[in-house]
């Protein structure tokens, strides 16, 4: 193993559903494989239901996996027990898309902050490191006896982000942070992050619906559809060379401001409604405007594109070239 | 149809304290027209769109002023003339699909509902022309799928119905209260194309209100912008992303993180978002706006026309003594 990765996952599927032989599951995650360097973001998007939650969530050991690895920092955390993985779970944070139920309505903002160092400071040392985790996600430190209900959505998400770093995790995985916040309020969250990530030296992965917010955090970027990772590239390249024909798609139909291009004459992908009939073949083929009679033969597999270092692809066209 | 609004305000009078919603705003929709009203939460774009199909509790919400609609007024008007005019030839799409519809009706029974409680027409009837606007908004099988229960569909397939649902009765102006916000992009694509669609076919006016800069920018003829319950700027999109001329609009815009370029660092509006409970003294944006000077917090604003169609209230704009 590179000595460099700080995550590397492998071959990790999740089934649910799965009852016995007869009853087939729902793959929601499907032998996905990627390594995260310390210190990088890796942005993960795809639509609602392409299980980039799911993963993320595996990946923390919320979820049970049905096959494949998690290692972080080479240990393999699927084949821990809970009393093993115990110490790791504090290297392990999450921020939740949703800073309303994510924080106790009974704790106060000091509680809420402390609970991850939990009974390793004194009472002064705890308060002292509250407000300087206050600080740094710009929060005045004189709110820490508060309770949530008292802020506004941008504050407790920076609540939540203190939480989160509180403990000096290795890993951080961002289950769409901003998603639920309005237009400036989401750029102050993403400077607090951004910065945070540049100061502290966060490893991070970032879960999101918007390419752009994604373009603006992360190094890496990795696409996925219906449990599958269909590109991974640089931020750069995958933006401005995107290969598969699904990141294509979703660039397309990303209202950008510009007057001059219009939103409602975009016809790139079909309807989703007849896409819930499994295939042995790609994933995306149902909905792909450059679909050919091989694309159903088989799932194709992440390869390297041609042009640019680490950048992968799961479709038929790009082995060809 | 043409619907005129003339100073509409909104204000909710709650135990001794009055939230001022909405205030004072006129705006104009011609026929065929779709006309974006931005703004963040809390700016009143809700309120305002609630406020003209008369829908909010009253009381505690008080509503003044004239909305003007093929002769009649909408906002003084009876409550039965507002009934016959509501989900029949003024009607809404809202937020989120799930929520919206009812749980244990088919979809049959509230796709025909506008049909048969605005027209005499039979239930057989209704039914059929409900299918064809089902079929209309691109959904596959509609004499089987329209017999469904909403927690059938996906989400982007209830948009698609409850659009059906507002055009059954084919309305002169559609509210579309943020109807792509809970939806992915690609299928948010496809529902404003069918919006579009619908829209040329059968010359709707739309009024669109998003919070999304993106959207408007491809999809609206004139873009209204909205902060504490104002317009802050009014003009055509072109001209109003083209020559942006209020400061809180410029810092919406540059507050958007790019899809095609890489940026160090955000442009982030300072200062607390507006609280609508304090009393309104100058511009509201004065506090959070780094043109602001003393004047600011003092004069009333009111919005004037810097260039052809495009109005302001900036009155450091208008003076010529900044330019963004």
């Amino acid at each position: 193993m590179n000595d460099s990765n700080l995550l590397e996952v492998k071959n990790l599927s999740v089934v649910f559903g799965e009852i016995n032989r007869k009853k087939r599951g729902y793959k929601a995650v499907n032998n996905v494989s990627f390594t995260l360097k310390k210190g990088e973001t890796l942005g993960l998007v795809g639509e609602s239901g392409c299980g980039k939650t799911t993963l993320g969530r595996t990946i923390i050991r919320l979820q049970k996996e049905n096959s494949g690895n998690v290692l972080l920092n080479g240990i393999d955390l699927c084949s821990l027990s809970p009393s093993q993985l115990r110490p790791l779970r504090r290297q392990m944070q999450m921020i939740f898309q949703n800073p309303y139920s994510s924080l106790n309505p009974r704790m106060t903002v000091l509680e809420i902050i402390a609970e991850p160092f939990t009974g390793r400071y004194s009472r002064e040392e705890k308060t002292e490191r509250v407000s300087r985790l206050m600080m740094h996600c710009g929060l005045d430190p004189e709110m820490m006896r508060k309770f949530p209900h008292e802020f506004s959505g941008g504050q407790r998400q920076r609540i939540a982000i203190a939480r989160s770093i509180a403990a000096d995790p290795m890993l951080i995985i961002a289950d769409e942070p901003v998603s639920s916040l309005d237009v400036s309020v989401q750029a102050q969250i993403l400077n607090v992050l951004k910065s945070l990530k540049d100061s502290l030296s966060l490893t991070m992965l970032f879960i999101s619906h918007d390419l752009s917010v994604v373009r603006y955090i992360s190094q890496r970027v990795a696409v996925m559809y219906r449990g599958n990772i269909v590109e991974i590239g640089k931020t750069e390249d995958l933006f401005n060379n995107p290969c598969h024909p699904y990141t294509k798609a979703l660039l397309d139909a990303v209202p950008v401001i510009d007057p001059e291009r219009k939103i409602y004459q975009f016809k790139s992908v079909q309807s989703t409604d007849s896409d819930f009939s499994e295939n042995s073949g790609c994933p995306f083929f149902n909905r792909c405007s450059k679909r050919k009679d091989e694309c159903r033969l088989e799932v194709p597999k992440l390869s390297p594109s041609a042009d640019e270092e680490g950048h992968c692809c799961a479709c038929i066209d790009n082995y060809e070239k | 149809m043409p619907l005129d609004i003339k100073n509409i305000s909104a204000s909710f009078h709650l135990r001794g304290s009055v939230v001022h919603a909405v205030r004072d705003i006129s705006l104009s929709i011609s026929q065929g027209e779709t006309v974006g009203i931005v703004g963040e939460s809390g700016s009143g774009k809700t309120v305002l769109s609630l406020s003209l199909l008369r829908l909010l509790p009253s009381p505690p919400a008080v509503v003044k002023g004239k909305a003007l609609f093929d002769s009649f007024d909408l906002v003084n008007c009876p409550d039965r003339v507002i009934r016959s005019i509501r989900g029949n030839r003024i009607s809404m799409i809202f937020q989120d699909p799930l929520s919206s519809f009812n749980p244990y009706l088919r979809l049959s029974d509230q796709l025909t509902e506008p049909l048969l409680c605005h027209q005499s027409i039979s239930r057989k009837e209704a039914l059929q022309i409900a299918t064809d606007m089902l079929s209309q908004t691109g959904i596959k099988e509609p004499h089987k799928k329209i017999h469904c229960f909403p927690h059938q569909f996906s989400g982007g397939m209830l948009q698609r119905a409850m659009i059906a649902m507002a055009l059954v009765t084919k309305p002169g102006i559609l509210i579309a209260d943020e109807p792509t916000t809970a939806l992915d992009v690609t299928t948010q694509a496809q529902i404003l194309s069918l919006m579009k669609t619908l829209q040329q076919k059968y010359s709707m006016s739309i009024i669109f209100i998003t919070h999304n800069l993106g959207i408007v920018a491809g999809f609206c003829d004139k873009v209204h912008v909205m902060y504490a319950g104002m317009i802050l700027e009014s003009a055509e999109t072109v001209s109003l992303f083209k020559n942006t001329s209020h400061p809180y609009t410029k810092a919406l815009i540059r507050s958007v993180p790019s899809l095609h370029a890489t940026v160090d660092k955000l442009y982030v509006i300072g200062g607390p978002p507006y609280d609508p409970s304090q009393p309104l003294k100058g511009c509201p944006f004065a506090p959070r706006c780094e043109f602001s000077v003393a004047e600011c917090f003092e004069e009333k604003m009111e919005l004037t026309e810097v260039a052809p169609n495009h109005f302001t209230c900036c009155s450091r704009i208008k003076k010529g003594e900044i330019s963004l």
